[in-house]
């Protein structure tokens, strides 16, 4: 495990300030002029995850499908921001993965290790996600909802 | 909206503007495609047209999605570490006999760690691939993508500490 170092010199401090120095408008061909346009550019994606990813059309009926039963056994609201961020995090690592895969389609064209390596990992992101909050679901709502089914006391 | 031309981004260049700059919400592209920039836009362009290949069904995904999973705890130190983490608080948790409410909070703590791993490590080969040089830019795109880890750790210590610690000292005072 590598040892945390502070920066004990000057060069150690510029290694780290460095990032924060490159512009990257010298670098991007567009650039978002306004938070407006952020908000447009992030509705436009949202539709088009909707549009053309069957994945994510399954996730906004579980999506809906969970919070409904969550209402229905009427849980606190403190379960119920749980299972927000549960699956607010699930769409995160979704949305992350389709634009890995479209960042990895548009720097190559070829079968390349790295692009499977790219497109595997971000696809277990989304996993990960779906394991998190398949627990944080059964943690919350498996208890009232069996309790309502009659099948504990 | 912007109307600019499509560069490769090679050198530092200032955008210049589209050729029909009069059309709005239009974004027309080196080989003069018209790509729509209006928030309908990008829900209308095909991913098949630029993909190499494409999910047939939920399976395959599940596949792949294991078979990341492998590569992250082969090769991954961090991820070797998150895992050492994770099995310590689920030790832990069982020990302090912790509530249902604290298992989900540390699930989801955990979770984020995890996630932005995998998501770092994905962004750290994109950007592999689509490079070999040093270009800023790379640079920026992997050490944000680490900060974004750093952050989930940040977050996940914050719940650990509200969660846990707590309970730790009431276990160690007796």
């Amino acid at each position: 495990m590598a040892r945390l170092q502070l920066p004990k010199s000057k060069e150690m401090l510029d290694s780290i300030t460095g990032t924060m120095k490159i512009n990257p408008d010298v670098y991007s061909p567009i650039t978002s002029t306004s938070r407006l346009s952020s908000f447009g550019y992030a509705v436009a994606g949202w539709l088009y995850m909707l549009r053309r990813q069957k994945n994510t059309r399954i996730q906004a009926v579980a999506s809906v499908i969970v919070m409904g039963i969550a209402l229905w056994l009427q849980v606190s609201l403190t379960e119920i921001a749980l299972l927000v961020i549960a699956i607010t995090l699930v769409w995160m690592a979704e949305f992350f993965n389709a634009a890995v895969e479209a960042a990895v389609n548009l720097a190559t064209s070829d079968l390349h290790p790295m692009a499977k390596v790219g497109k595997d990992v971000a696809s277990a992101a989304v996993l990960l996600g779906v394991v998190a909050a398949i627990i944080v679901g059964l943690l919350v709502l498996a208890p009232p909802l069996l309790a309502r089914l009659g099948l504990i006391v | 909206m912007i109307d600019s031309e499509l560069q490769s981004g090679e050198i530092p260049q200032p955008p210049e503007p589209a050729p029909d700059a009069e059309k709005k919400n239009v974004l027309v592209t080196p080989s003069g495609e018209e790509i729509d920039m209006s928030i309908l836009g990008t829900m209308k362009i095909d991913p098949k047209g630029g993909g190499t290949s494409k999910n047939a069904n939920r399976l395959a995904s599940f596949k792949y999605g294991v078979a990341g999973l492998l590569y992250l705890l082969k090769r991954e130190q961090s991820i070797q570490l998150a895992t050492a983490v994770t099995v310590i608080t689920i030790v832990v948790g069982f020990w302090l006999n912790i509530p249902s409410f604290y298992w989900a909070m540390i699930t989801l703590g955990l979770g984020a760690v995890w996630i932005t791993e995998a998501l770092n490590t994905a962004i750290e080969a994109t950007i592999d691939l689509s490079t070999d040089e040093i270009h800023p830019m790379a640079k920026i795109g992997k050490d944000v993508a680490s900060t974004a880890s750093l952050l989930a750790v940040i977050v996940f210590l914050t719940v650990v500490f509200f969660t846990l610690v707590p309970r730790i000292l009431d276990q160690l005072n007796g």
